[in-house]
Parts: structure tokens; sequence; C-alpha cells
């Protein structure tokens, strides 16, 4: 350890390579940073000796239009590949919060994506290949840049979501799709959660075509409103809405409807919920509740102990947002096993692995996988499941 | 090259541990009983004959872990084999070692329309899972070739592909979660029936991995509502390159079909002699286009799709009215592989993947090998994914013809790795294709791929030999100059 902490603001990946070698022998520790919207993320960081920061590596490395695919730096901001992709009618099918700062590197490692899963798959899906700089400072590759690649190991899957435990994404190559000509939600409020869960069950298991599906807490106790996001031509999305309204009302009425055309790629609802930037003395957490179970455990958590609440219907996870309280982190660990805290200020955080730790055998192989992947323990220490 | 019959029988003491865990009768370690575990569905000239020492038909996972457990008391491999219709001897043992097949592992556990979501055993055939979800109005997206007979922990340990991957993705794309045996035999659940589980989600790692990382035993796989109508087309086109544009260019259009494959004439003529199925027979080359969805978008799509096709050339576009005219247009297609036995005894698949912008390329490349190497070979295929399968036509029994056949292979996987592709796209590694590897990796990419194989591998028991290439040993582990940190 030495007592100031060095900022490294690599250009290129030999650069980011020469620094994190030169950390490798020297044993110091590294802190990786994207655009730092889910830094609140994660468990605490051991203390390090250097910060790197990954914005300057933001290059568009191989766009071809014809193949939908793309190769973007990891420190590529979402906006500046939206922006690169709307020039040519197409789109990343991703959602994320602040995609003006969230880099795409950032938020692979992070593991998160937004409720159009549901239609597209998490980010994890639509990466093809990676580039990955090793803790011995050595570039390395896997994947392609074709849609179907049996090559190996899928090397790329290992990092989602390890918080930089195993490596620096330097490189992603995605799969991208084409520009919906809209993007529209419909919202309709139904008179409690259990109704509101019902008819979002309904539209899921209906041949419809919806990108997303949820249902969002609202400013009354009892104010449930259901959001149906459909994308596609004009006539697709004009006739999905009408048909998706009666599904949803078919058994119950809905109290108000709305329809809004939604803007560029945000999605108002989640990245309200999900921005974790205006999290400040506020708890965010995210719990894995099939829909299934969501009126259960929607039923169990007292209305008092969250100020909003998203359950995505489509993709079976509860997000929750609360006062920095003691008591409703206990309740909410008390009511699903697991919860991962996506924002937990300090001093609640101490101690605590955000992530619930991990069965004895999957905590046995990731220690060993860290053991082989970062040996020296270089890479965001202490933030990883475990405080690996 | 041909391996060697490994002659080592299983000791009446292993056999008998074996029959206890999974009953005497499920234990075949006799001479003609593993006859049929010997090969896969992969051409014997590449992988070799190699017989395991036992294998075993357990019912559980508990019993798979108890296997896994004796195996590593004797030091012996394991390795996982579904229905055996792997293209690449991933499931063949070559060190020998214990063969857990999954055939009775055939249950299909839990279904959960609403959470989109269902629980199974690895050993259920993957069309078995579509036809039990259909009285529902659902199915299991990834649909192989063989999917009437191959598992779906097969699926999951090749990553298999099918003609759907193009709008609905890879094998990979379709699993949430995971139950499996780490050698040595402790269970682990990763994943579980959220879409996404931040923190440590292993699952994509290792589907794809061939059993070389442990054995898959359970997998919660993510089921989709039928949709409400599909759209079929043919087109008729005078040359493969104008057919090859025509793919991009409704791609390009910003449609994403749910299935667009490509057949050459070669194939045409060998499906008309066989069934006759109504192709054109004066055809170069046809694309059968498969539109799914809201009925009145693949009405819309369908009608686009017919003018892009006309514009890139299309001589003539048939387009079904009817559920029994579209099932007309896909029985060509289906059935074209039984139909090469008109044409040759025998044929090697070469599974290779390009950009799709590179098909007109990649095909003329394939002209050129027939041409040269004096091969016929029929071209049917995943065009939409620019995922190549030449099929070269051969007769064993001509001298000399099996070099030609697997040069000229070796010739055609290269060049599509240079125009960008990868050694496979959906049939897997084993070893028929890790030597290929280095066209794409170099070693220190390989010590990566090392590094996870030792992590849940540590003493090499899970399927080895396989993926890596055979000069690279991912146990010989480079020591690391610095002091290494336990991480406990």
């Amino acid at each position: 350890m030495t007592d100031t902490v060095a900022i490294h603001r690599p250009t290129s990946v030999s650069e980011l390579a020469a620094t994190t070698l030169s950390a490798y022998m020297a044993g110091h520790r590294l802190l990786i940073r994207g655009g730092g919207t889910h830094q609140s993320f994660a468990n605490a960081a051991e203390p390090h000796d250097g910060i790197v920061q990954m914005s300057a590596l933001d290059a568009v490395i191989d766009y071809s239009l014809v193949d939908l695919t793309l190769a973007v730096q990891a420190g590529r901001t979402l906006s500046a590949i939206d922006e690169l992709l709307r020039a040519s009618g197409q789109r990343l099918a991703v959602d994320a919060p602040r995609r003006e700062s969230a880099t795409i590197g950032g938020l692979f490692a992070s593991g998160l994506s937004g409720p159009s899963r549901l239609k597209y798959g998490s980010l994890k899906d639509v990466v093809i290949g990676a580039e990955v700089l090793n803790s011995s400072g050595e570039v390395t590759k896997s994947g392609g840049m074709v849609v179907k690649n049996v090559s190996g190991y899928e090397l790329a899957r290992l990092h989602y979501g390890a918080q930089g435990a195993f490596g620096i994404l330097t490189r992603l190559n995605l799969k991208v799709l084409p520009l919906p000509e809209v993007r529209s939600e419909l919202q309709l409020t139904f008179r409690d959660a259990a109704h509101a869960l019902d008819a979002g069950a309904r539209i899921v298991t209906s041949a419809l075509d919806p990108t997303a599906v949820s249902i969002v807490s609202g400013a009354a106790p009892d104010d449930w409103t259901l959001h149906v996001v459909i994308e596609g031509s004009r006539s697709f999305v004009r006739s999905q809405l009408q048909r998706v309204e009666t599904v949803a009302t078919s058994e119950s009425p809905a109290q108000e409807k709305s329809v809004a055309e939604l803007e560029g790629a945000a999605l108002p609802s989640f990245d309200a919920i999900a921005d974790l930037t205006s999290a400040q003395g506020e708890i965010v957490c995210r719990l894995s509740v099939p829909a299934s179970q969501q009126a259960n455990v929607l039923g169990a958590l007292s209305q008092s102990a969250y100020s909003s609440l998203l359950a995505d219907i489509g993709s079976g996870i509860v997000y929750v947002r609360c006062d920095a309280e003691l008591e409703y982190l206990e309740h909410i660990q008390s009511i699903t096993p697991r919860p991962v805290f996506l924002a937990l200020p300090e001093p609640l955080k101490s101690g605590l692995d955000v992530f619930g730790g991990a069965d004895e055998g999957a905590a046995t192989l990731l220690r060993r996988l860290k053991n082989e992947y970062d040996p020296t323990a270089i890479f965001n220490q202490g933030r990883f499941v475990l405080g690996l | 090259m041909r391996g060697p019959v490994v002659s080592v029988t299983a000791t009446p003491a292993i056999t008998a541990e074996l029959a206890d865990i999974v009953g005497a009768e499920n234990v075949v370690f006799d001479r003609a009983g593993l006859g049929v575990y010997e090969l896969d569905a992969s051409d014997e000239a590449i992988t070799g004959i190699h017989r395991p020492l036992a294998a075993v038909l357990p019912s559980s996972t508990e019993q798979v872990a108890r296997v896994a457990r004796l195996a590593a008391a004797h030091d012996l491999p394991i390795l996982a084999r579904g229905s055996g219709t792997g293209l690449a001897g991933g499931a063949i043992a070559t060190r020998g070692g214990i063969m857990i097949v999954t055939a009775r592992m055939n249950a299909i556990e839990e279904v959960s329309l609403v959470d989109r979501m269902a629980i199974v055993q690895t050993g259920v055939i993957n069309l078995d899972l579509s036809a039990h979800l259909a009285p529902y109005g659902f199915y299991y997206a990834p649909d192989p070739s063989s999917q009437r007979a191959c598992s779906i922990g097969g699926n999951l340990g090749n990553n298999s592909g099918g003609p759907h991957c193009l709008k609905y993705g890879v094998t990979n794309n379709h699993v949430l979660g995971v139950e499996v045996v780490l050698p040595g035999g402790d269970v682990v659940w990763f994943g579980g029936p959220s879409a996404e589980n931040p923190g440590h989600d292993l699952t994509g790692v290792i589907i794809g991995s061939e059993s070389t990382l442990g054995i898959i035993t359970r997998a919660m796989v993510r089921i989709l509502p039928l949709p409400e109508s599909k759209g079929v087309l043919l087109a008729a086109f005078d040359s493969m390159d104008a057919a090859s544009r025509a793919v991009s260019a409704t791609i390009a259009a910003g449609i994403i079909p749910s299935a667009l494959e490509m057949m050459d004439k070669v194939t045409i003529s060998a499906i008309e002699a066989g069934i006759s199925a109504g192709y054109p027979r004066d055809a170069t080359a046809v694309l059968l286009v498969e539109l799914d969805g809201p009925s009145a978008t693949v009405e819309e799509e369908r009608a686009r799709v017919a003018d892009i096709l006309r514009e890139f050339g299309a001589l003539d576009v048939s387009v079904a009215e009817t559920e029994e005219q579209a099932q007309r247009l896909w029985w060509g297609r289906k059935a074209a592989f039984g139909a090469m036995g008109r044409i040759a005894p025998n044929y090697h698949l070469t599974d290779t993947v390009v950009p799709r912008s590179r098909l007109p390329e990649a095909m003329r490349f394939v002209e050129d090998v027939a041409r040269d190497y004096r091969l016929t070979i029929a071209n049917v295929f995943h065009a939409g994914d620019g995922n190549l399968h030449p099929l070269i036509l051969f007769d064993r029994n001509e001298p000399g013809i099996m070099e030609r056949v697997l040069e000229a292979s070796k010739i055609l996987m290269r060049h599509c790795i240079e125009l960008g592709g990868a050694v496979s796209g959906e049939h897997g590694i084993g070893i028929e294709k890790n030597d290929a590897l280095p066209l794409m990796f170099g070693d220190a990419d390989f010590e990566e791929m090392a590094k996870l194989k030792r992590a849940f591998d540590p003493a090499n028991h899970a399927n080895p030999r396989k993926i890596f290439p055979s000069a690279f040993d991912p146990y010989r582990s480079p020591m690391s100059s610095v002091a290494r940190i336990d991480h406990r």
C-alpha cells in the first residue's frame, strides 16, 4: 500500500496493460471505474493504491450495419452508443438509467439490465464476445463478432456481474437491433397490487408481444399502476396497445388509463427507481421474486417500509426503495432470502455482504476462481460477493 | 486419425460400487453393451472409437453426485452423455472413465407459465419439452435439427442452436439456472428463476462447456408463449450470390425473421428426387423465410419480405397461405439431410460461421473448394445467422477420399475464420475442432479458459482432453512470480 492514490486515465489498452502490469509486479491494488453510476452498488472496496478511470477508452472498434453487430471499448457511454446506432436506425436494446454517464463495461460488470429483458434478454444475452485485460496485464479475448459462436468457454459471461473481480473489460462485442418506429407505454391503474399483478400475469402468458411488463407503486398506498411497454411499427403498437388493454382489464376494470410515447432509450418508471446516483440516504434493493410469488412478497412487505416499489413481472425481480433505516433493512431481509442491496449508505453497509453471500459449494468455487484469475488481488478487491 | 480403442475393463469392485448407486440393471460394463457408448454422431474418422470403463444410467442428481465422488476416489474421468447425437465428439470417452448417461433423468419437474419457466432434468428430450408445453400455448425456443432425439443436457453442453436462433438466440439465452454436480461430487445451483441474478451467476459459463466443468443435472429454462401466427415464404434465385444478398437486405430493412434458411442446387435436386416437396428444380438457390408474431404484423412483414426478395432478384416467390402449405415448404428443408443419401452414401458436415455480410464471399469459396478438390458439396444452412453447413458428399469406399474431404473441410473452416467467423456455430468443439481453435485464439486466451477449468475441476476429472487444443495443457499452470493471496 502507498499513501497516495494514483489516478490513471489510460487512453489506450496498451497503456492500461502497462498500468496493470506494474500494479501486478508491485502488488498494488487498483479500483476500476466506469461512469460511476453504480459505484454505490457492491461491497466496499478495500484500500487501494490506484484508481483506473476507463472513460477515455471509448472508441468504436467495429460497426457492421448489415450484420447488426457493434464492437466498442468498455468505457463508451450508453448514450454515445445510442447516438451512433440511432443515426443508422439501430439500437442497443438494454435499459439503464443515466445513460449519459453509464459505461457499457461498467453496466456489464454490475450485471444489471432492466424490464425490457422480457423481450430482448439482458445485456449478457447481447454480448457475443469480449476482450479482457487479465491480472498479469495481458489482453485476452473470447467469443467473436458473429451471432452464433461456439469456440471454447463463454468467458464473457464470467465477467457479467462480477464487479471486475476477475479482470478489466476493455472491449465488448454486441448484438444490436433495428430501431423501432415507436416506443409506447400503456399505464393502467388498478385498485390494489393484486389486481395489477393479475393483469400483468395475463399479459405475459398470452401471445401478445410486450417489451416489458411491470407494476409500480403510486403516491397513495393502494394506488398501483401496470406499465406495459410496446415497441415496433406504428400499426403494430396501436393494435397491441388495444389488445393489451382488453386482456389486462378482462377480469377487473382499470381506474385510470394513459398512453405515452417513450423518448430515446429512456424507460422513466424503471430509471426512477434504479438510478442509484439519486439514492442519497436511501436504500435501493433488488429481490429475486418470480412473478408467481410477487403477490405474496408484496403482501408481506409493510407499506411503511418503502417509498417506491417496482415489480418487474416479466423478469421476476422486485425493486424497493426506502429510507436508510436499520428496521427497513431487517424487514426486507426477513421477507426474501438473499436480497441484493444496490445502494446502502454507511453505516448500514459495514459488515454486510450486499449480495447476501453464497452457498457453501458456490463460495468455494468463487474463491478458487478469484485465486485463478486475480491471485494477487489487484482488481477491485473487496467489492464482489463474499468480499472477494 | 483413428483413436485407440481403450481396452481397460472395469474392476469388479468398481462395478459393484456403481451398481450399489444406480442399481445393477443401470450399469453397463461388458464389451457388447458398451459398444453403443463408444461413439456419438461425430465422424469416427476424426474422433475415433473410445470405450468408457463403464456407462451408468442414474435417475437422480444424488446418484450422479455419488458416481462423481466414486470416480474422484478412484481417480477416474467422468463425462455426461445425453442422446449421443453430438457431432463433435464431446460425449466420447477419450480417456475412458465413467460415462454418465442422462437418458433416465427425463422428468419435466415444474412448469410455471406466469414465470415463463420450466424446471427439467437434463435427460429430457428437446422436442418432448415443447410437446409438453404445447397444450398450454407455450414452447421451448432452441430447436436443433436433431430435436426429436437430442437431450436438453446435450444442448446445454454444446450451447446448441437451430434454425430459430436468428430471432430467439442460442441455448445460452434460454437458461435461467442450472444445478451442477461438480467434479468430486458437490452439488451447486447457479442462477435462479429471475432473469438476472446480480452477484454470482455462473450459468452462462457452464453452458457450452461440454461437461468439462461439471455435469448439469437440472435446468431452469425460459419458455415462451407460442407465436400467434407464422408466415412462410420460399423464394427461388438463379445464383447463391443473389440469394445471399437478399438475406442481408431483408435484415437491413429492419425485419428479423424467425428463420432464414438457404439451400443450393445440389440440395434442391436431392430433396425433389427424394420427397418432391415442390421446390423449384431449375433454381440455383432457394431461401426459406419464416416470420412469426401477432397475425397483423406477420401479414404486413410477409408482404414486405416478398417485395424485398423480388427486388433482389428472386425469380419466383411462393407464399404459404395455409398452415399445411407452410409445413410443406418446411418439409423439404427438414428432409434435406436425409435426402443426401440419394447422391452419395456418406456426408461430412462442416459447421462454421461468418458475419452475414460475408456470405456471398463464403459461398463462392465453397464453390471453389468443391471444384479444386473434385468434391460434391451441398449447402443447406442457417443463412440468417451466417451459419454455414457445407455438406461434403462422398463414398467412403473410394480410396483416398477421406483425406480430400477432411482437407477441404479444414480449408473451408479456415477461410470462414479469415472472414471474421468462428470454428463452430452450434455443434460444439469436443475433439473434432479443438485443434482448430488456435485459428481464433492464442495461448493467453487459452490460459484464461484454463483458469476456469482448473477452478471448477482441480484434479482434471471432468471430460478431460476436450475443447482445449491437444498441444495446450490447461493444467500446466504458469507459476506466478508474485506471491499469491489465498482468498479464504
